[in-house]
């Protein structure tokens, strides 16, 4: 008798409620800050480890063409390696004659292959470049990519 | 008082609203603005190298508003030379705009510097290019600066197309 009134007692199992107001709290601020970071253009740009670029107040956009990356120890063109660079310098690369050089057939081929009716934007070069790097090895990329065809340029900056 | 209590308690409803719902939405919205976040925005700065012309089309005028003016910055490892190249004032215009601006604690005077590219802008403001000679030494963070402040004052443009040499 006595344990037929304790079964009798005993409470019906109820479901636990799940506390969600704290979840909604963390996914509405994810929200808003994804919100806020969205970008209809998504590029996929690919920038080398270590490399530090300098700010700019420049507001315009950063067209995908053909990049030019210049680390503090590679030069590469899109993701063909050219060559290695120690301390500013870019090895096996002389100064005197820049038509010589493996960056400046590179960029040659890849002119030739270009459409002439291409725009601007099309045939320019986007230069990543370490905000470390002298100006000196700087220019001999530009002044190489000018002599293959591309005298005009990107330089990719971040917002400031 | 009793029976009156018992039926406040049976009309008692629940009232939480049904999350679940909102929590779908978040839960499609979250991985689909993830994959077209941008985290690093990256623009541009369009700049070229001197190109030889093989067509000049002068169309000179003899009023100083209608000149056109090509400002050159010099950069030194100690100095910031300032001085303007053109075919349509005279050379004793120009020697006027010779300047130099030293560099003061590590740091170049860039707010001189535009306030200077400011002033001849307003005399000149047809022209739009300015030639940034760099020396081999100068960093690329002290280029892109040099070049913001060549290209845009607090609120306007001054010389939108920078073009990048080096001293002949």
């Amino acid at each position: 008798m006595a344990l037929g009134q304790r079964r009798y007692q005993r409470k019906s199992f109820v479901i636990p409620k799940l506390q969600i107001t704290s979840m909604m709290d963390m996914f509405t601020i994810i929200l808003i800050f994804l919100l806020f970071s969205f970008s209809d253009n998504p590029e996929k740009l690919h920038i080398e480890k270590g490399m530090m670029l300098p700010k700019s107040t420049s507001l315009i956009d950063c067209n995908k063409s053909i990049t030019v990356s210049l680390s503090s120890n590679s030069l590469k063109v899109g993701n063909h390696h050219i060559a290695d660079v120690n301390q500013g310098v870019i090895q096996g690369f002389d100064r005197q004659h820049p038509e010589k050089s493996k960056l400046y057939h590179h960029l040659l081929s890849i002119h030739h292959h270009l459409d002439p009716k291409d725009d601007q934007d099309k045939s320019s070069i986007v230069i990543f470049c370490d905000q470390r790097m002298p100006y000196q090895t700087i220019h001999q990329v530009v002044k190489t990519s000018g002599m293959a065809g591309f005298p005009n340029f990107q330089f990719a900056v971040l917002k400031k | 008082m009793r029976r009156f209590g018992k039926n406040r308690k049976d009309n008692d409803t629940d009232t939480d609203i049904d999350m679940v719902p909102i929590m779908n939405m978040f839960l499609v919205l979250i991985p689909f603005l993830l994959s077209s976040a941008s985290f690093f925005d990256i623009n541009a700065i369009h700049t070229s190298v001197p190109v030889r012309q093989t067509n000049v089309n002068q169309n000179e005028s003899e009023s100083t508003k209608e000149a056109i003016v090509i400002p050159v910055i010099e950069m030194k490892a100690d100095r910031i030379q300032l001085y303007v190249m053109s075919e349509q004032i005279s050379a004793n215009d120009l020697t006027k705009w010779d300047l130099s601006f030293t560099k003061q604690k590590d740091r170049f005077p860039f707010e001189d510097i535009q306030s200077y590219l400011q002033d001849m802008k307003n005399k000149y403001p047809k022209s739009d290019t300015i030639l940034v000679i760099p020396d081999d030494d100068i960093l690329y963070e002290t280029i892109i600066q040099t070049m913001d402040l060549a290209r845009n004052a607090t609120e306007t443009q001054l010389f939108p197309n920078v073009v990048l040499s080096e001293k002949i």
